[in-house]
């Protein structure tokens, strides 16, 4: 493995680079370039993981509601469809998501 | 990097108790709160989240949970009361009656969690009606 070489110098003058090119950037647009890159890219990162967070908490509640027994896909649809009578917008995601599980069976 | 990302769990972990009930906080950060709740089955905590949330899928989705989670207990129960019929009197009917009011008692308290949510989710489709 290669050994990595850090240094100080190195740093320093990148950091000091780095704010003069931020002063520049803000004197010449009048805005603040980094805080507002990184207020970006923070949010897109708590979106993705977010996402990704909710995507696994469906696909829990369906395990979760396939139950120990493995139940076949098409009583699991019967199944979520009773359960979210009134809850019409998860509905739709989680008969999609069934439908999908379905298909991938047939396949 | 590594001080940084450490910095920022701190002030995570130092906001989330004072901060997070009052409100304060961005929806996406109380997402991310409810959702941990949930997955944690902190039912009580997500319901608190939720409140500022306002995406009304989250709390469909602790919805399900709950009926989920009622349904395995409900089962529960019906079995426990039919092995509690034929069990014969003394120490095993005692523990069973015991298990049969925990069970109870759980439906209870879920059926009670489930009424929250779907307030919570009334209140954002009358606020949705009205806007």
């Amino acid at each position: 493995m290669a050994s990595k070489k850090f240094s100080v110098n190195g740093a320093a003058v990148g950091g000091l680079a780095g704010g003069v090119a931020e002063v520049a950037i803000q004197e010449i647009t009048g805005h603040h370039i980094t805080s507002g890159i990184l207020e970006v890219l923070g949010a897109a990162a708590g979106l993705c993981r977010l996402d990704r967070r909710l995507a696994a908490a469906l696909q829990d509640t369906l395990d979760e509601a396939r139950g120990e027994d493995r139940e076949d896909y098409r009583q699991l649809k019967e199944r979520i469809r009773e359960l979210t009578r009134d809850l019409p917008e998860l509905r739709e995601i989680l008969d999609n998501l069934v439908d999908a599980g379905l298909q991938a069976q047939k396949a | 990097m590594l001080g940084l990302s450490l910095l920022v769990r701190l002030g995570r972990r130092v906001l989330a108790g004072p901060v997070a009930g009052s409100g304060l906080l961005p929806a996406s950060c109380y997402r991310h709160l409810a959702l941990a709740a949930m997955e944690g089955e902190d039912f009580p905590g997500a319901l608190d989240y939720l409140q500022w949330v306002k995406d009304p899928l989250l709390a469909q989705l602790l919805v399900l949970r709950l009926r989920l989670l009622a349904d395995r207990h409900g089962r529960r129960r019906q079995v426990l009361s039919g092995l509690l019929q034929e069990a014969p009197a003394g120490g095993t009917r005692e523990k069973g009656r015991a298990l049969l009011l925990a069970e109870e008692r759980a439906l209870k308290l879920l059926r009670a969690y489930e009424a929250r949510a779907l307030g919570l989710l009334s209140k954002e489709a009358n606020l949705a009606g009205a806007g």
